[in-house]
């Protein structure tokens, strides 16, 4: 039987890890990336990188639960090896202070992080803007690592890599038996989902070697994040806003925000300023349609729409990519051409 | 005046802070007095601080000068990792635990401040793993945020199954020595390089109060067989992905000798030896090998790292600290020494609190001298 051609599209940190996924899954196939960005030029490349998921309102407990989990759990496998730094993981504890106490003190994620607990006194007489906090640790992935790590995996079990922007997806079904459509915020146009819409956020990356915990403000604008190589800090969450330039004004005010909860970044030096656009979507799609070429169906699996959750589910996502793409084949093969 | 802590932490009304009303209230100006301080690693310069803090306006000219064969970035202090952290247990000896609190809160005052980069102080999270369960240590209630490690946790690291998590300061040497240096030439400290061989040097020059801060070598002013070397190799590496400290405790070998890993603001240092009565100041081949792969086997990732340099440094290893007067004779004068040395692999960590306690020992002899100028008439 020919081998089965699935193409991947969009190489962030979704689309590489649903393809490495398949290649290593899937028996007589052959995976192609196609994509107009790579590493370091992604959304994926410019977050921080925490893991830590938000809550969607339609998608069962369960299976969120699941995603964040399979991604932990790879992640914590790879801190564990020599790995890695090459992959860019690595263990981050910090806090999470509220100027309010919030609704739910202890969200689901509580018990996969490590040491969940509330702030003492103590700890919160540094914030006394703010009345309650989290503190945890949880794992760091760094793209402008992860990502090129995923490559060489993606290349070691045979996967193919083109440089090209993909306009429409059913062009690609003369070429390809199975689609997975990894486009993020540009899955708006490509599949044209109004539901996914861009959440901007710019950030500022700073060298500021001595910061070694996290620390995020409950409004989810103003964090901290010590990194490999930089701190960033942040943040914006402009929803609709497609820009892709830089903004005086948010890299101002998020400097100021960030320097009231930690006074030493006032001396810290601004390597970078960077954008990037969160796919946002009401929930994250990873579902499967099919697409008619002629007299053939090509199985178009969607893994898009993670918001500002894509690393953070990015593992467990890539499983059910996985699986879509495995029933899909099974329930319906492409019929061979026989003349 | 000096700094207290402000973190809402015990503000302790201390001997000290009674004595000092006291001198308020029967002297006003205390004629000039010279003081000599040996040492310049982090508990001299510390101590000089102390004694200029809570001095230099009651005493008139009060002129500190400090004496040493080496500075910083040569010193002790600045091998250390920089780590707040006693030893797990003080055995009783809750002078010094009072010391490292005091210690603590001091630096952790200075934290949210414009000065603390320039320090060397921040704040830093980590874990201390042992083989087995054990008491809770000396410093539970004085770190932020201590808990107990969850399973979770300790399965990232085989081998040990028990231990702790909480946040402590770190103190780097390299840093926050030049900042006291700093800070007491603008105050008018002098410095001296120079090897002082006797006490009675420096009281024949004029001395009036002698501060002993020879740490490891003190033996060579004043023999004390309590004092020994702990001699320390350590190896720091460029592992910037390491934002935890990590020390492991064998209550067999013993404190220091099994492998800890400290990140630094620029390197991480790993190390793991403590060896009592070795004299030598060589790295040595073998205990780099033992320190590397106890460490690579605690902490995998380090395996590719980039090894930038090896150190060693002989910690100052006595019973306790000692930290006491004593009057001593030249000729027909008479000569008082303070001694602060003795502070093992803790300098860092108790630097403060004995500091303060130096500078009221420094007022006892004050009030003792009775050097007046201009008494405050009672009528």
């Amino acid at each position: 039987m020919k081998a089965v051609k699935v193409a991947v599209v969009g190489a962030g940190v979704i689309g590489l890890s649903t393809a490495v996924r398949l290649s290593e899954a899937l028996q007589n196939s052959s995976v192609t990336i196609l994509s107009e960005k790579f590493s370091p030029d992604t959304t994926s490349d410019g977050a921080a990188g925490i893991l830590l998921p938000e809550v969607f309102p339609d998608i069962p407990l369960d299976r969120q639960r699941r995603w964040f989990k399979e991604t932990f759990d790879h992640l914590q496998g790879i801190i564990e090896s020599p790995e890695a730094p090459e992959a860019g993981v690595f263990l981050s504890s910090g806090y999470h202070i509220f100027k309010e106490v919030p609704s739910d003190p202890k969200p689901l994620w509580s018990e996969y992080v490590f040491g969940f607990r509330f702030m003492t006194d103590r700890e919160m007489k540094r914030f006394p803007n703010h009345k309650f906090g989290q503190a945890f640790t949880s794992l760091k992935c760094e793209c402008p690592r992860y990502l090129p790590w995923l490559e060489k995996r993606f290349r070691g079990a045979g996967g193919q890599i083109k440089r090209e922007k993909v306009t429409d997806l059913q062009q690609l079904t003369s070429t390809y038996d199975v689609i997975v459509n990894c486009s993020g915020v540009w899955a708006h146009h490509l599949a044209g989902d109004k539901g996914v819409y861009p959440v901007r956020g710019q950030i500022l990356k700073l060298r500021a070697t001595w910061l070694k915990n996290f620390i995020r403000d409950g409004d989810g604008k103003t964090y901290i994040y010590p990194g490999i190589d930089y701190v960033t800090i942040g943040g914006t969450r402009q929803k609709d806003d497609w820009r892709l330039e830089l903004d005086k004004g948010d890299s101002e005010d998020m400097m100021k925000q960030c320097s009231q909860l930690e006074p030493s970044l006032q001396k810290a030096e601004v390597l970078e300023e960077w954008v990037g656009l969160r796919p946002g979507r009401k929930n994250p799609r990873i579902e499967s349609e099919w697409l008619q070429a002629g007299d053939r169906q090509v199985l178009l699996v969607h893994n898009y729409g993670h918001g500002g959750c894509g690393i953070t589910l990015s593992w467990g996502s890539a499983l059910d990519a996985l699986e879509l793409v495995r029933n899909g084949l099974q329930k319906k093969p492409p019929i061979e051409k026989i003349f | 005046m000096p700094q207290y802590a402000e973190f809402g932490a015990d503000f302790s009304i201390t001997l000290y802070t009674s004595i000092v009303i006291l001198l308020l209230c029967d002297f006003c100006v205390i004629a000039a007095m010279r003081v000599a301080v040996i040492g310049a690693g982090v508990i001299g310069l510390s101590t000089a601080q102390s004694i200029y803090e809570h001095y230099h306006e009651k005493v008139s000219p009060l002129t500190i000068e400090v004496y040493a064969d080496v500075f910083t970035p040569l010193t002790t202090s600045d091998g250390a990792a920089g780590l707040w952290q006693p030893y797990l247990y003080d055995e009783g000896n809750v002078q010094e635990t009072k010391w490292n609190k005091e210690t603590f809160d001091y630096l952790l005052s200075f934290h949210s401040s414009s000065e603390s980069v320039k320090m060397g102080i921040f704040l830093q999270s980590g874990y201390n793993l042992c083989t087995e369960r054990v008491p809770e240590p000396s410093f539970k209630d004085t770190v932020l945020g201590f808990r107990e490690l969850t399973q979770r946790e300790l399965d990232v690291f085989p081998g040990y199954s028990y231990g702790w998590f909480n946040t402590a300061l770190m103190v780097e040497g390299k840093t926050y020595l030049p900042w006291l240096m700093n800070w007491l030439s603008q105050r008018g400290i002098k410095f001296y390089h120079r090897k002082i061989t006797s006490f009675k040097e420096l009281a024949d020059g004029g001395a009036d109060v002698i501060i002993n801060c020879t740490g490891v070598r003190s033996g060579a002013l004043q023999p004390d067989p309590e004092l020994t070397p702990g001699r320390g190799q350590i190896i720091k590496v460029d592992a910037p992905w390491i934002k935890h400290w990590i020390l492991t405790h064998n209550f067999t070998t013993g404190v220091y000798n099994s492998p800890y890993i400290i990140p630094g603001s620029r390197l991480v240092t790993v190390g793991g030896i403590f060896q009592r009565g070795n004299w030598s100041e060589q790295d040595n081949s073998i205990d780099h090998k033992k320190v590397w792969e106890e460490a690579c086997e605690l902490e995998p990732s380090l395996k590719h790292a980039q090894i930038v340099q090896d150190w060693t440094g002989l910690r100052p290893v006595r019973s306790k600290v000692r930290l006491e007067r004593e009057t001593m004779r030249s000729g027909s004068n008479t000569f008082e020494v303070i001694h602060n040395y003795g502070h093992g692999g803790y300098g860092l960590t108790i630097h403060r609190g004995c500091a303060e306690e130096a500078a009221r020992l420094f007022g006892e002899i004050l009030q003792q001298k009775g050097h007046q100028t201009k008494p405050k008439s009672r009528l």
